[in-house]
């Protein structure tokens, strides 16, 4: 038995024992807590309505059963006061049962249509969702715990920050913060620079586990070019070290519409990883390619290089390529998978590609690279 | 008798230079920690308080300060279990046009969503300064504006029922006016009950005298 998430599924369903909320209807809170399960013991095919008052139906993807529950189909006229009760309090989860009708019907053509080959990778691609979920689930709890030692942690850096802070407004002269943390001495950018990282690290974990805040949170309207600038200047004292020399191929006046912080990790990601991989004397490249409607931004650096398996597996969580390994002993192996998360939420991706025709110290040149929707 | 005498002088409410308001302005931080910006805020200028806890709640309910800016955990225990929320819940019943900037590492957590939601602005507790400092200089003008008390007043009729459209722009002509008697009965024609007129008239009365100030003959 494969584990399928049927990501196209539009209705709560049951695989392997679990509860998934389908693509356009979530598992309703009387089902979580329902210890009958009529509808993962459905015997056949026929639409049926449990003892919550909820329709379920067995449905067969070839070649396996899952069933759908949680949700009430129109045309299933019953008098029992649990289903009056759920059709009241759950308008968002009637459904045409001529539509069940089609699901169960397309469903077993879509997969049996597939050959062999389509069908392995179809599961390799749905098996990622379903994965991510029972990573995240199982994850929860553990970060949960931690949530007390970030809080320790936050206000570590809350206190580091704010003293920087301090130091520099009153040591230096100047109309903004900017002009002041200019004059700075080195060791004292150091430090704020330092702090600013270590917040927006603290910051992935987060978000990591309250995916939700990425669209729910307060949406404003983000210039793209000086959020990445920000980044640039935040680790200007590292690249100078390894001198490694960041270039701006071209700037962008654009902006796009986001969860600041939220998107701030992207950026933040693909500048680290360019310093974390790139050989001394090298150098990174930033650029925007602008249309009507997106802003692509590209990060260009030399890198370890990545073989062709791994193209996708590097964006999956704690997984780092083999020769990134080799490179850089140290690397949790998160900050590509949430990028990732992050941007499809929303609603774009990115991508990454390397010339190993263009290599250095044994670094390939490689692009990852996003395109926001304005 | 010139010209001008002729015709009566009126009067009309004006924003006084912000190195004025800021003179005036009295900011109280409630924070069971340092406050790490006092002395920045004191070296530009600004007459701020610290309580590691609540110290004289009377002073917070009668608007003695102008802004308070209120930690989230660690305050607030002897007065309710939520701690920062429980405060910040009493000082909204009591003293609806209180400004309050919330801040407080804790922003993520679902619990503390409502506290983040009642304050009229959050900030990170790890944010530099000139962060505070400009939301601090946003709500010190806010206060001395008309329009920060008829958007309360308005707010607090509005969650009672539906009301007409001319609601605003009778509840700013009253303010304009000084006059309570009228927001009174503006009140009291769309039968509210006795706690929301009082509510409104304690801001309207706020209102008035942040006008002394800023009231001016044209």
């Amino acid at each position: 038995m494969y584990d399928i998430c049927l990501t196209f599924f539009p209705l709560p369903y049951i695989f392997n024992g679990m509860q998934i909320d389908g693509h356009d209807l979530k598992w309703p809170d009387e089902c979580k807590s329902c210890k009958d399960l009529s509808c993962a013991k459905a015997a056949n095919n026929n639409l049926s309505i449990c003892s919550k008052g909820f329709s379920y139906q067995r449905f067969l993807a070839h070649p396996f059963y899952f069933a759908s529950g949680g949700f009430i189909g129109r045309e299933q006229q019953t008098l029992s006061a649990a289903r009056k009760k759920v059709q009241r309090n759950y308008k968002s989860h009637i459904v045409s049962t001529s539509i069940v009708n089609k699901l169960s019907s397309t469903l077993s053509l879509k997969l049996i249509d597939l050959s062999d080959r389509q069908m392995q990778q179809f599961l390799k691609d749905y098996d990622r969702p379903l994965f991510e979920k029972k990573f995240l689930d199982k994850t929860k709890k553990y970060v949960m715990e931690a949530f007390s030692t970030l809080h320790d942690y936050r206000t570590f850096v809350g206190q580091v920050n704010a003293n920087i802070n301090v130091l520099i407004e009153n040591n230096y002269k100047g109309g903004s913060f900017e002009e002041k943390l200019s004059k700075a001495q080195h060791e004292e950018k150091a430090i704020y620079y330092t702090s600013k990282l270590m917040k927006d690290k603290l910051l992935s974990v987060l978000f990591l586990q309250n995916p939700d805040k990425i669209i729910k949170d307060e949406q404003a309207y983000i210039r793209l070019y000086p959020l990445v600038d920000k980044y640039i200047r935040i680790y200007q004292v590292s690249f100078e070290k390894k001198q490694i020399k960041p270039r701006f191929k071209a700037i962008s006046h654009g902006t796009i519409k986001g969860n600041y912080k939220a998107v701030s990790i992207i950026p933040h990601t693909l500048v680290d990883n360019a310093f974390k991989y790139a050989p001394k004397n090298s150098s990174i490249e930033i650029d925007f390619l602008e249309t009507h409607e997106t802003i692509q931004l590209l990060v260009s650096s030399f890198g370890p290089e990545i073989k062709p398996d791994e193209f996708e597996s590097i964006f999956y969580p704690f997984h780092r390529g083999e020769e990134a390994k080799k490179a850089e002993s140290e690397g949790t192996g998160f900050g590509l998978y949430l990028s990732r998360y992050i941007a499809r939420k929303m609603k774009t991706d990115i991508f990454v590609k390397q010339d190993k025709g263009n290599s250095f110290n044994n670094c390939c040149w490689t692009t990852f690279s996003i395109a926001f929707y304005r | 008798m010139g010209l001008r005498d002729l015709f009566p002088k009126k009067k009309v409410w004006v924003i006084p230079p912000f190195s004025e308001l800021r003179k005036r302005a009295r900011i109280l931080v409630i924070d069971d920690q340092d406050f790490i910006y006092k002395g920045l805020f004191e070296r530009d200028g600004y007459t701020i308080e610290k309580w590691d806890d609540v110290q004289d709640l009377q002073k917070v309910e009668d608007n003695h300060y102008d802004i308070i800016l209120l930690d989230l955990q660690g305050v607030g225990k002897t007065f309710s279990d939520e701690e920062g929320l429980g405060l910040l819940k009493y000082i909204k019943e009591k003293a609806p046009a209180q400004i309050i900037i919330a801040y407080s590492h804790a922003e993520w957590r679902l619990k503390y969503q409502d506290f983040f939601d009642l304050a009229n602005h959050k900030l990170d507790k790890d944010d530099d300064y000139y962060r505070f400092k400009k939301i601090v200089d946003e709500y010190i003008i806010k206060r001395f504006s008309p329009d920060y008390y008829v958007d309360i007043i308005v707010k607090i009729l509005t969650t009672e029922k539906c009301v007409n459209k001319q609601l605003r722009s009778k509840v700013h002509a009253a303010i304009n006016e000084l006059n309570t008697d009228k927001l009174r009965k503006i009140v009291q024609k769309n039968d509210f009950d006795t706690s929301t007129l009082e509510k409104c008239i304690s801001v309207a009365n706020l209102a008035v005298g942040v006008a002394q100030i800023c009231m001016t003959f044209v």
